[in-house]
């Protein structure tokens, strides 16, 4: 049955068409949750709340847009709210992170280059929360989730030029903010 | 070349948006500015910091879904009207058209009724010319409004 189809069925009741629908997505929304929150509780919870929204917004889908984007875009807004209910307003001092802040070397045993490598991935994506959401928003659509240009354009209610100057300040604003960070030598982080 | 367009096209560069020859122009750039080849490396490395492994959901992940809304339904009844009144509404404006085609294709007319399903009709106690014909004490009255009812029914069947 046609994804269309199946949406109508759910938005007169059909209960079995919204878990067919629903399980399509399931993943993606996951994913995206846990892109912003690095959690999987956390994530986990987002993406139930994320589907209970779009539960209760599904007789409002009027059928113009693709129906994966104005769930996305459902998705994308519910995170967006939480971010701004849990934002933390602080930044990341050279204190929180100071492990993150070790260049590369080749010589480090496996253990500990994994250690190190989970801790700077821990490092930018502390100091990505720190940015302003839209930035933070445009960054982890196309940089962590590798979502295409037109696609977060679509998501966000933007242009695709628009979508490629945020995409742009906000990774010269990540490299700036990280730039405490990144080892003097080799452009380590 | 400057800086600035180099760092603009290094950070298209990571999105395989630069054709052919913007891509050339670009790698002789850095090829000879030392402090945009720096740039390229430190954006290289955060880009790579920002992929991320995926992690599955909880398990019962649906399970626990349809449990909770069930709550929420029972909590926001509303929201039933809201998924159903798509269908609700054409259901009650037929069943509203049916009641009211019954009652005009199914009600009497005047004309069939009896006097008594007249005045029940019309809210009055059919009783009440029996009532003060029974009260008449004066058998002459008791006569003429016996003779006045049954010309009245007379010409009431006429």
């Amino acid at each position: 049955m046609e994804e269309n189809e199946l949406v109508k069925k759910a938005q007169v009741g059909s209960h079995e068409a919204f878990t067919m629908i629903m399980k399509k997505y399931e993943q993606k929304v996951f994913h995206l949750a846990y892109s912003f929150v690095q959690d999987r509780a956390a994530a986990d919870d987002l993406a139930q709340e994320v589907f209970i929204k779009a539960y209760f917004s599904l007789p409002k889908f009027r059928f113009q847009s693709e129906f994966g984007t104005w769930f996305y875009r459902v998705a994308v807004n519910h995170i967006k709210d939480h971010l701004r209910k849990t934002a933390r307003h602080r930044e990341v001092s050279l204190e929180d992170v100071e492990e993150g802040r070790l260049a590369v070397e080749d010589k480090i045993p496996a253990r500990e280059k994994a250690q190190a490598d989970e801790q700077r991935k821990k490092t930018v994506f502390q100091v990505l929360e720190t940015l302003p959401q839209k930035y933070r928003m445009i960054l982890t659509l196309r940089d962590v989730r590798g979502l295409p240009y037109q696609e977060i354009g679509q998501v966000l209610g933007i242009s695709p030029g628009t979508v490629d100057s945020r995409l742009h300040r906000a990774r010269k604003m990540l490299r700036k903010k990280m730039m405490p960070f990144i080892g003097q030598e080799g452009g380590g982080l | 070349m400057k800086c600035k367009d180099a760092e603009k096209r290094l950070l298209r560069s990571f999105d395989g948006e630069l054709e052919g020859a913007t891509k050339a122009e670009l790698a002789g750039h850095l090829k000879a500015c030392p402090g945009c080849r720096k740039k390229q490396s430190e954006y290289g490395l955060l880009l790579k910091n920002l992929k991320i492994e995926d992690a599955e959901p909880l398990p019962y992940f649906w399970q626990r879904l349809e449990t909770k809304l069930r709550e929420r339904e029972r909590v926001e009844p509303w929201t039933i009207w809201a998924k159903w009144s798509r269908r609700a509404v054409p259901v009650a404006l037929a069943l509203l058209l049916l009641f009211i085609g019954g009652l005009v294709f199914f009600s009497p007319g005047e004309e069939d009724l009896s006097q008594a399903e007249a005045l029940l009709l019309r809210n009055a106690n059919p009783l009440a010319e029996a009532k003060s014909l029974f009260e008449e004490t004066k058998l002459e009255n008791k006569n003429m409004m016996i003779i006045f009812a049954a010309d009245e029914k007379a010409s009431t069947r006429r």
